[in-house]
């Protein structure tokens, strides 16, 4: 007994060393109060991106520059369409802008909270204009329910943020943290990027002035002291994300769309009207056709089993005649109409895909062959968020819609001359023939001459110049209608257009205080437009 | 019977504290085969004078002068009374006592008690059921023999996880994996899932699967919570107690058990496909995934399906050349798998020491290529008595279990839906004309898949087969030493440390030129799990006299969890084939598919002290009182403790009412109330700040490392959450024994649910954990055995087993309408919702109007409602099984036939089947139009005409969740066995000591009688895996039909 007693009071001082109850920090994570303001301004700027990206998609289906599915607009997206673009901007994007505004108020990071601010506003007033009304005051924490904040109320917030961010901005001193990786301006000093993110800011406020223009009387007035900022309209000052040239990397860097169409075939369908305004828009073709789009055929299939319509080309009754149909060229541009619900025939490595601009892939050269994980810029392309030649239309359309001194014309001219030069220096060379570049803009002034509806032409070399990017052509097609004449969808009658988008599946389902959308038909604070005004 | 009455050991002594004046010695015997009985109750009649018999059944004992009778008593044994008179030695033999034949079940901490004084429900499942199978997993074995027990396999895929939920489910987000106590010591039985359905995990192992069949000495399952309290929250899904041959203890010379076994793998759940209409689209031929195609009436030829442009240069010789267009058999892509197992168990010793080896050897071939599963399993066990006093007892185990099996990601109705790679993704859809098995799979230049479609965009199904994979290899050493200390006859003290560790190493592969990863991807992942439990006990039991018994327990436990894992992903493989990371040119830390990182520790120390006391009187009351107090080290500090209590109460009115009677034989009634904890994982109540040092990579090549907010919020205030359960029971034994009967009814509530509660993102997070509602199970469980026909050479045995649940959400919170369960996508998926069932399915339904009509689109097809809803209650209103023997000298014939009743299923097999018209259900004058019934949007009937592909396709692929739901009511024989054990007369003859053989086969037959006829779906599947899911089929479980035989030799 003696000896057994000894034994078990050995085994009870063994057991009981191991006796611990504190385990309660992940050691394979940090602690919050670990973190580091130049990595949470990285994971902003990227995230930034994510909510790009996800509206842009939206946008271009629904304007005609890239195919919608689906047979009807209500059937074209579920509610969990949105979920990505939701969870990126709340959970990646807004929670660590608040964790850095919070070390902002210990530390001297101005320009690290400016930037992130300047984010901030742009995501809040897209998630707007996608959704209406949105939550914010009690998002973030206050509630495990936030409700919703009107979206007016939010604009103001917006504008808010950005005046925040121009007063950071104020404050950069010498002792001021310089950023360590700036992924949108890779300038080294703390003034050159202040000054880049202020006229990203000042921009920022120019498109959201002429946004809510309909329910602002005050707009023109706001609009022309913006204009006497400094606001991006060279080139040089382009609010882009550039994806990085290594070509092959861990982590996959490549633009989504070379990856998405590039590696194994399309992914995406192309527009047939969309392509068809740059083939047969104008007199001459708009010399950007071969940069937007890359065809993988020279010749468009007649094969009912690879293009389902080419068997008999017989547009719908509904069609206004010499509405393209089918394809757009029989030279190889061939996509989807509008809001077709068909299957998937085996045409990935056939349909036309994304071109050099902006989606790093391959200027097309007549090689008529499927696009390869290897070929044009890798990848190397960029996400046009805000563009000197946006400030342009922007301008034309303020003169010519609510009375901002300027010249519409020549604004629009400039619109156009600067967004065809940035798509002919893309991939650093410039393979355009100025005599074809010239033809173009003459031909935009003799048509804008010539029009009788002069914001249409606008609007439209506005569309045709926004490639890449589908949140300011959504947008102008809410608040103008135009461009005029847009494709219809293959279906007599489509429903209600997109005029605000579902509320996601995750905050629908998963927030007590959510109302699922009534339907497409939805308008947003700032679209005052009547009901059924666009198709 | 020398085994059973060992297990008895350690039961109830008479003890003597008397008057001496003689001694009297003498042997207690069985009847049966003369073996020696250990353990015996001697008693001097009218006194409490007594004492045991010892190891070798010998007892002495002193008595008054002279005179007096001596009372010879041991459970399940007949009572004899014998007087002494003047002799001084007295030998007896003892027979079984049929009508009071009782019980030995193993309870709570190995505490081995008669099933009549248990106020709750234990199964016990016999070493034979489970031995001499073709399943290598246990789990799967006890399907359908244990009341209350749910067992879902991911599949048919060999080596694949299984799901098993005791008595429905009770807790939302928490683990409901029962415990598994091997030997006394917990084992891990978790499925290490590395990307969630989608990403493959239906191709993890269950760890219980390193357990060797063949070894199992019995299987007692602790189903309710009064029986698992001892456990603590480890216990609270309840237990499955194993008892190996290397703890039991044996005597006599060495006996050599020796089992071969044979058994053939196939495929069961082929569907019947039509033979009338090939590829293609409203009757026109196309080389589409859809099999809406023309009659193969209608014409002799179509372009060879490999004459593609895009397969110019690989195949030149297809260019321009025609095929015949007709239907082929495509199932011989699937095979005939081969089971063998050998297995051999020697055990012998003496009255100090007895000793046990097995060794086994399970070679299992599935029915897909390339799944193949490997087990050695290697044991030892020995027992010593060092002492008078203290005995040692010790065994170790070693399982090395290798499985290799094509990837079984998650699909839907075109290709994978998730990541990777799938191998039942394109199989089942192949269209009619398409020569799978006569066609290449691979191009001659690079190895790259080819296959029909123009793009070359499907991934061959015999590509995926030879060049993707997982594997998946463990080495595990398990085992425990236990130290028993007599300190008098009546306390005994224990110390038993228990060890469980296992390296295990996972590997997931695509080489290059496949469709859906074309760069190729290797990951491997290397994961360190051990447990390691210290287990104190003490146990004290009396007779204070004949009419009160008391036996006490009182204990303490450690169990500390430690699992590591690091791996590695790699991309963009060089040279074809070449599955080492340094052939890829990039390298992560992270997974691809899910983001995650896959390095990482976590750790879990659990200490819990308990108690017991089991006051009985007469022999026919028993009262057992039991409670435990915990601390978790995952909870904050000021939650991190719960204590709490159970209670049972056993009758036995046949004893009580001393009722002898052939109608009633034996009658027990039980109740008890029971209590456990459920603590959260590890590192769930602070928030955490993530971090990547390589989340990008910018211009100038510079890495761009990140922080960010992880996605769960942290919630410090979180707490255990309890369960408490009623549970009532009774066993009665009928006409001379020939009927018993075993009903329990339970009733359980789960309170302040831990719950992963998915949240709007617009709070920063994704999910948080909170204690919310109430959860409420409610089940009967019955066990129905009867004996129709026993004459001296033939009986006919029948067991009923039946078990029905309920399971409700009584209360969710004032603030969440819903939370979805486990994995899902977020508008498809298991839900709790408060009123409804747990786990009710939730998708996109149909829009209706308001009077319930479907309406449909211009296009004359169904319109989608956007807004998810429920759509059907997975939980089966009941499941039971039939097992029917029939024996006839040395023949033993056994017929399992289950029924479940109900259980919605979601299941992509069948919508993807019927859609793209490849069964015999689609086999239909196609040439027809149909109207849709329903209406328009305007509310007018719907006269819109549309083509039978549109009604299939259209309206089937990948439109409401709604079409893929279906009621999952099924019939099957599960198994059937014929075995003949030769007579000793001619075994005599050959060295052997006993010689059997066994046929059987599993799965046999099944029907899923509200599935489409001839999709032959077999029901037995769950496509999210191992988890809290239920009803949902993404084509990843076709199931196994296993037939041959079984050899066993003893010598």
């Amino acid at each position: 007994m003696k000896r057994f007693n000894k034994i078990l009071l050995v085994l009870l001082v063994l057991a009981s060393t191991s006796c611990e109850l504190d385990k309660l920090q992940n050691p394979n994570q940090l602690t919050p109060d670990q973190a580091n303001p130049d990595y949470l301004l990285n994971n902003i700027q990227l995230s930034f991106t994510g909510v790009f990206f996800g509206a842009t998609a939206f946008g271009m289906e629904n304007t005609r520059m890239l195919a919608m599915g689906g047979d009807v607009y209500a059937n074209a997206y579920q509610p969990q369409s949105f979920d990505g673009i939701w969870s990126t901007a709340y959970s990646s994007l807004f929670i660590n802008i608040k964790t850095l505004k919070e070390i902002g108020n210990k530390q001297n990071i101005p320009l690290h909270t400016g930037i992130a601010k300047i984010l901030e506003a742009y995501t809040l007033i897209t998630l707007v204009d996608l959704f209406g009304d949105v939550p914010y005051s009690e998002a973030l924490g206050v509630s495990l329910n936030p409700k919703v904040d009107a979206g007016a109320g939010l604009y103001t917030v917006a504008f808010g943020l950005i005046d925040d961010a121009i007063a950071d901005f104020g404050k950069i001193n010498a002792q001021s943290k310089v950023v360590l990786q700036d992924l949108y301006y890779a300038a080294t000093s703390n003034a050159s990027r202040s000054a880049a993110w202020k006229r990203v800011a000042n921009t920022l406020k120019l498109k959201m002035l002429l946004q809510t223009r309909l329910v602002d009387t005050g707009a023109a007035a706001k609009i022309t002291a913006v204009l006497t900022q400094d606001i991006i309209d060279l080139a040089s000052e382009d609010f882009v994300f550039a994806f990085p040239a290594n070509s092959f990397s861990a982590p996959n860097n490549y633009h989504p769309y070379f990856m998405g169409n590039y590696q194994n075939g399309a992914n995406q369908y192309m527009s047939n009207y969309y392509m068809n305004a740059l083939l047969n828009g104008k007199s001459v073709r708009d010399p950007r056709l071969r940069y937007y789009f890359y065809r993988q055929t020279l010749v468009t299939p007649t094969d009912a089993n690879v293009l389902n319509c080419a068997a008999a080309i017989t547009p719908p009754a509904h069609y206004p005649p010499g509405t393209v149909y089918c394809k757009a060229s029989d030279d190889g541009y061939f996509g989807r109409d509008h809001l077709d619900p068909s299957g998937t025939p085996p045409d990935t490595k056939l349909r036309t895909i994304y071109g050099v601009y902006p989606a790093g892939g391959k200027y097309d050269n007549n090689s008529g062959v499927p696009g390869a994980i290897t070929d044009g810029a890798v990848g190397k392309g960029i996400l046009p968020i805000l563009l000197s030649s946006f400030t342009q239309f922007m301008r034309a359309e303020a003169v010519l819609t609510i009375g901002v001194a300027g010249n519409a014309r020549a604004l629009t001219i400039t619109g156009v001359t600067q967004a065809i030069e940035k798509v002919n220096g893309f991939g650093g060379s410039s393979l355009m023939s100025p005599t074809s570049v010239n033809n173009y803009i003459n031909a935009v002034g003799t048509t804008y001459d010539a029009a009788t509806d002069k914001l249409n032409v606008i609007m439209t070399e506005y569309w045709q110049s926004a490639w890449g990017n589908g949140i300011e052509p959504y947008n102008g097609y809410r608040r103008t209608g135009k461009p005029l004449g847009l494709q219809p969808s293959l279906a007599p009658d489509p429903g209600a257009f997109f005029r605000s988008f579902y509320y996601p599946s995750v905050f629908v389902n998963r927030n007590a205080n959510a109302t699922p959308k009534a339907g497409p038909a939805v308008q947003v604070f700032w679209d005052t437009n009547p009901a059924g005004f666009i198709k | 019977m020398k085994k059973f009455l060992l297990l008895c050991f350690s039961f109830a002594f008479v003890l003597s504290a008397w008057a001496q004046e003689r001694v009297i010695t003498g042997k207690v015997t069985s009847s049966e085969d003369g073996s020696t009985l250990p353990g015996v109750n001697v008693v001097v009649k009218g006194t409490i004078n007594g004492t045991v018999t010892d190891a070798d059944g010998k007892y002495s004992l002193s008595v008054p002068s002279s005179g007096g009778s001596l009372v010879f008593s041991f459970i399940g044994l007949k009572t004899s009374e014998i007087t002494v008179g003047e002799r001084t030695v007295v030998d007896i033999q003892l027979g079984l006592d049929i009508t009071q034949l009782s019980e030995i079940v193993v309870t709570a901490q190995g505490i081995s008690q008669d099933k009549k004084a248990l106020g709750y429900a234990v199964t016990s499942v016999a070493g034979d059921l489970i031995q001499q199978r073709p399943e290598a997993d246990i789990a799967r074995m006890l399907n359908g023999k244990v009341p209350g027990m749910s067992i879902t396999p991911t599949g048919g895929v060999s080596g694949t996880g299984t799901n098993i939920i005791i008595r429905g489910y009770t807790t939302i987000s928490g683990n409901k994996q029962p415990l598994f106590v091997v030997d006394g010591v917990p084992f891990d039985g978790s499925t290490n899932q590395q990307a969630g359905f989608t990403g493959g995990n239906q191709a993890s192992t269950s760890r219980f699967l390193d357990l060797d069949p063949n070894n199992i000495d019995r299987i007692d399952v602790l189903k309710g919570l009064s029986a698992a309290t001892l456990y603590g929250e480890a216990g609270r899904n309840g237990v499955i107690l194993i008892t190996t041959k290397n703890s039991s203890k044996s005597k006599g010379g060495a006996q050599v058990t020796v089992n071969q076994s044979y058994f053939v793998n196939q495929i069961a759940s082929l569907p019947e496909l039509q033979n009338s209409y090939g590829g293609g689209f409203d009757q026109n031929y196309g080389p589409f995934f859809s099999n809406w195609g023309p009659r193969f009436s209608s014409r002799d030829s179509i372009p060879n399906p490999y004459g593609t442009a895009f397969l110019a240069n690989t195949f030149p010789q297809f260019q321009g050349k025609n095929v015949k267009y007709q239907p082929y058999n495509n199932s011989k892509f699937f095979r005939d798998g081969a089971v063998v197992n050998t297995s051999v168990a020697i055990s012998g010793g003496n009255d100090q020491i007895s000793y046990s080896v097995t060794i086994g050897k399970n070679n299992e071939q599935g029915f897909v290529p390339n799944n193949d599963l490997e087990k050695y399993n290697f044991g030892a066990g020995i027992t010593a008595k060092v002492s008078k006093k203290l005995s040692i007892s010790s065994s170790f185990n070693y399982a090395s279990t290798d499985l290799k099996t094509p990837p079984l990601n998650s699909a839907g109705s075109s290709g994978i839906n998730g990541n990777g790679s799938s191998v039942f993704a394109n199989i089942f859809y192949t269209p009619r004309h398409i020569d799978l098995m006569g066609l290449p799979f691979e191009s001659p230049i690079d190895n790259s898949s080819v296959y029909y479609r123009g793009g070359n965009d499907i991934q061959n199904p015999r590509w995926t087969a030879k060049y993707t994979g997982t594997t998946d290899v463990t080495q595990r050493i398990y085992g425990r030493t236990q130290l028993t200390y007599n300190v008098t006859d009546k306390l005994k003290v224990v110390y038993r440390i228990g060890l469980d560790t296992y390296n295990q190493r996972q590997r997931y592969f695509i080489n290059k030129g496949g469709v859906d990863l074309p760069n190729g991807l290797l990951r491997t992942i290397n994961i360190e799990n051990t447990i390691v439990n210290h287990d104190f006990l003490a146990t004290y039991d009396t007779n204070f006299n004949e009419t009160f018994s008391l036996s006490l327990t009182g204990g303490a436990q450690i169990r500390l969890d430690r699992y590591r894992q690091d791996g590695l992903e790699s991309t963009n493989q060089i040279f074809f084939g070449v599955l080492n990371h340094s052939n890829f040119s990039f390298h992560s830390p992270l997974n691809s598919f899910t983001g995650g990182n896959m390095n990482y520790f976590t750790e879990k120390n659990y200490y819990g002290v308990y108690g017991k006391a089991v006051v009985g009187y007469k022999g026919f009351l028993y009262l057992d009182l039991q409670a435990r107090n915990d601390w978790s080290s995952t909870l904050e500090k000021a939650n991190n403790t719960l204590f709490y209590p159970s209670a049972s109460l056993s009758f036995v009115p046949t004893e009580a009412f001393k009722i002898e009677s052939d109608i009633l034989n034996y009658l027990k009634l039980r109740v008890g109330f029971g209590s456990s904890a459920g603590f959260p994982s590890p590192y769930s109540t602070r928030s955490t700040l993530g971090f990547d040092a390589r989340a990008y990579v910018d211009r100038t090549a510079t890495p761009v490392p990140v922080n960010f907010a992880s996605s769960l919020l942290g919630n410090t205030n979180l707490k255990a959450e309890t369960q408490q359960e009623f549970e009532v029971g009774l066993e009665a034994k009928l006409l001379k024994n020939r009927i018993s009967v075993d009903a329990t009814y339970y009733n359980r509530s789960t309170l302040n649910l831990i719950t992963n509660v998915p949240i709007d993102p617009a709070t920063g997070f994704a999910q948080t954990l909170d204690n919310l509602g109430k959860l409420r199970n409610e089940g009967v469980e019955l066990s129905l055995n009867g004996t129709p026909i026993q004459t001296n050479s033939f009986s006919w045995n029948m067991t009923l087993n039946f078990f029905h649940y309920v399971s409700i959400v009584d209360r969710l919170s004032s603030s969440l309408k819903q939370i979805q369960i486990g994995e899902g996508f977020s508008n498809l998926g298991n839900f709790a919702i408060e009123g409804k069932p747990f786990n009710t399915i939730l998708g996109t339904p149909f829009q209706r109007d308001a009077n319930g009509n479907r309406v449909v689109s211009a296009g004359g097809s169904y319109i989608i409602d956007p807004n998810i809803a429920p759509l059907g209650n997975p939980n089966p209103d009941f499941t039971s099984s039939l097992i029917n023997t029939f024996s006839y000298k040395g023949f033993t014939l056994s017929a399992q036939l289950d029924y479940r009743q109900g259980g919605a299923i979601y299941s992509a097999t069948a919508y993807t089947l019927i859609g793209r018209g490849v069964t015999k259900d689609t086999d239909f004058d196609r040439d027809r139009t149909f109207i849709l019934p329903g209406v328009k949007a305007d509310g007018s009937q719907n006269d819109i005409q549309v083509t039978s592909s549109d009604v299939y396709f259209t309206n089937f692929v990948n439109r409401a969740s709604e079409a893929g739901i279906f009621d999952g009511t099924t019939i099957r024989l599960r198994e059937v066995s014929l075995g003949y054990v030769l007579p000793k007369s001619i075994v005599a003859k050959t060295p052997f000591k006993g010689i059997s053989l066994t046929i059987s086969g599993q799965n046999l037959w099944f029907n899923a009688v509200n599935f489409p006829k001839y999709l032959n779906f077999d029901t037995d599947v769950l496509s999210t895996g191992v988890g809290n899911n239920l009803g949902f089929d993404y084509f990843t479980g076709p199931s196994s039909r296993r037939f041959g035989a079984n050899l066993r030799l003893t010598f």
